[in-house]
């Protein structure tokens, strides 16, 4: 593995150059991400950097350029076929059935199989040339970088995410109008709760004015006291009205003003949501939502984005992601190498 | 409360400072090493301190990561086996003006974690970027110093540290990406802080690549490396811009 020095340095120079290009593209605000990733470019890119990817493991491993040529064509048919199998899914096998585009089907089964024994082969091939441990780490990163970009690639092309806005109490069937139907499940916001921290060091300086009460400043806890412009008064003086639960504070020798605490930060949105098939089945559970805690039904995953102030509105995205299982396979390859990379070498414990 | 935090960063400061100075000069070490084993255990009160406030792990923003800079620094002080009195001064310098630096941000006791933050990922995820920016400092500073007769020695020294420090930032990039899929639903949003992150990465990346070319071009991908990370952990999170961000709460 990586007996020769210069090749391997010109492949790592244009997946790097790949990278940026890819970065620069993905980050141009007045492109629109959203273009981007919408267009073909990403497709193209991904493949790309994916093509590079592959061409420095294997030209680093085994130094053969025909090797290397045909790997980077594999590759191509390999991505084009994940690609076509994520969008089309089981579509695809109903349309074989049916005659019309068995070529469709039979093309993306054939190009994964041969993407599935591509990767086996140069994993195997690697691992046994590779005599030494530290430089198998090394190509293992390589692919599991190849197979984030994979991941990412597909999900660029066949990711399905929806943004749902509901009422607590309304239930919700989603309709994919891209593929002219229901998702196979519907989604009902049974309660939504906020649970806040306690206290805050913000006050709100109420005025009575004309039979009413209104706001006029803002006011900060700072230490023993309470700072609003110039005025500042200590908490001693202070006095809390009857019935506020503390919230309500008496302005000392100014009975038209009053300081209101306002509500802690949240601390956590929790949505209890009732989960059931849309289709005829009976299939239904009920899971809570929490931001950093999505539920799933089959492959979508369901996430809790936001609620309205009043808690009564809620806002959830569904997801169905099939390039995630790629993408996390090789993020946790790149960090484990990494990792055995740098601590696998008795050399670089000394300074 | 305010007072006692204050205090509280201010005493290791002032030993991290003298330790500095004892080991620079090298007269006497050893109580330079003790007066740095000191300045780290006031450290630990100093983090206690912060957790008692927030009622959380005290990583949630600027104030609190450089506070907890020196911490991750006391590990690679016990692992450098050689040299270690260089070294030390090194880890006292960085972070004495780590803490200074926390003494210029906004106390923040009324901080409290965001329902975001609250994830297993928080605490590992910002560790692990707080240890490898730790190392990468002490890597720079090595490369940077890597001249005359102790070029050859000093570059090494620095590259050790770079590789030890590169699995924590490719784990931090990892992890934070799977802490985003987790909690807004897509593993990379092209934020401005995701990206310096990546830019760092892949800085650091070349650098591994470039390890057979001159010792000139190596620490000058060491020191780019470097301005990187002070971009990513410093000045994306002032520049104005930081507001939109979604990592804004890390200010």
């Amino acid at each position: 593995m990586m007996r020769e020095k210069g090749p391997m340095l010109r492949a790592t120079g244009m997946l790097l150059g790949a990278i940026c290009v890819l970065l620069l593209a993905g980050g141009m605000p007045w492109g629109g991400v959203g273009a981007v990733y919408g267009g073909g470019l990403m497709r193209v890119l991904g493949a790309t950097v994916g093509g590079f990817c592959l061409w420095a493991a294997w030209s680093g491993s085994a130094g053969h350029r025909m090797r290397m040529v045909m790997g980077v064509i594999f590759l191509f048919f390999a991505v084009a076929g994940i690609g076509v199998m994520a969008h089309c899914g089981v579509e695809s096998l109903r349309w074989a059935h049916m005659g019309g585009g068995m070529w469709f089907g039979a093309v993306g089964m054939g190009c994964l199989a041969i993407v599935g024994a591509l990767f086996s082969a140069i994993f195997g091939y690697l691992a046994h040339l590779s005599l030494r441990v530290e430089k198998l780490w090394v190509a293992v990163a390589h692919l599991s970088v190849v197979l984030v970009v994979v991941g990412a690639f597909t999900d660029a092309y066949a990711e399905q995410r929806f943004t749902l806005t509901r009422h607590v109490g309304e239930p919700s069937v989603v309709h994919d109008k891209m593929r002219g139907e229901s998702l196979p499940f519907s989604v009902e916001v049974k309660d939504m709760q906020v649970e806040r921290y306690e206290g805050s060091d913000t006050y709100t300086l109420l005025e009575h004015r004309n039979g009413r009460w209104l706001p006029v400043a803002e006011a900060k806890r700072e230490g023993a006291a309470i700072r609003c412009g110039q005025e500042e008064w200590s908490m001693a003086e202070l006095r809390a009205l009857p019935g506020g639960e503390g919230r309500y504070l008496a302005l000392p020798g100014s009975p038209m003003r009053v300081l209101v605490q306002q509500p802690g930060p949240v601390k956590e949105y929790r949505a209890v949501c009732r989960l059931s098939a849309a289709r005829g089945e009976s299939e239904a559970r009920e899971c809570t939502l929490r931001v950093n805690d999505p539920a799933s039904w089959g492959d979508w995953r369901i996430y809790l984005m936001s609620c309205s102030a009043d808690g009564r509105q809620v806002q959830l995205m569904l997801r169905r992601a099939p390039g995630r299982p790629l993408v996390f396979t090789g993020l946790v390859g790149v960090f484990l190498c990494c990792f055995a990379w740098a601590f696998g070498n008795k050399r670089s414990t000394q300074a | 409360m305010n007072t006692l935090l204050t205090i509280l960063t201010i005493l290791p400061i002032l030993l991290f400072a003298a330790a500095c100075v004892l080991l620079l000069v090298r007269r006497t070490p050893v109580h330079g090493e003790r007066i740095l084993a000191a300045g780290l255990v006031s450290c630990v009160l100093l983090l206690a301190a912060n957790a008692w406030a927030v009622h959380a792990p005290p990583l949630g923003n600027m104030r609190h990561v450089l506070c907890a800079l020196p911490l991750v620094l006391a590990p690679v002080w016990v692992y450098l086996r050689h040299n270690r009195v260089q070294a030390g001064a090194g880890i006292a310098g960085v972070a004495a003006v780590a803490l200074i630096g926390a003494l210029c941000m906004p106390l923040q006791a009324g901080w409290r974690q965001a329902p975001a933050l609250q994830s297993p990922w928080f605490v590992p995820h910002v560790t692990s970027y707080v240890a490898s920016y730790a190392m990468l400092t002490l890597s720079a500073l090595y490369a940077a110093g890597a001249r005359g007769v102790r070029e050859s020695s000093r570059l090494e020294a620095a590259h050790m540290l770079a590789r030890l420090a590169f699995p924590f930032l490719t784990f931090g990039l990892c992890s934070g990406a799977l802490w985003a899929d987790a909690a807004w639903g897509r593993y990379w949003a092209w934020d401005i802080k995701e990206v310096w992150s990546l830019i760092t990465w892949v800085i650091y990346l070349m650098y591994f690549h470039a390890r057979a070319s001159s010792a000139c071009r190596r620490r000058a991908l060491l020191l780019l490396g470097f301005a990187a990370v002070l971009v990513t952990f410093l000045i994306v999170n002032m520049a104005p811009v930081a507001a939109d961000s979604l990592h804004s709460y890390a200010q």
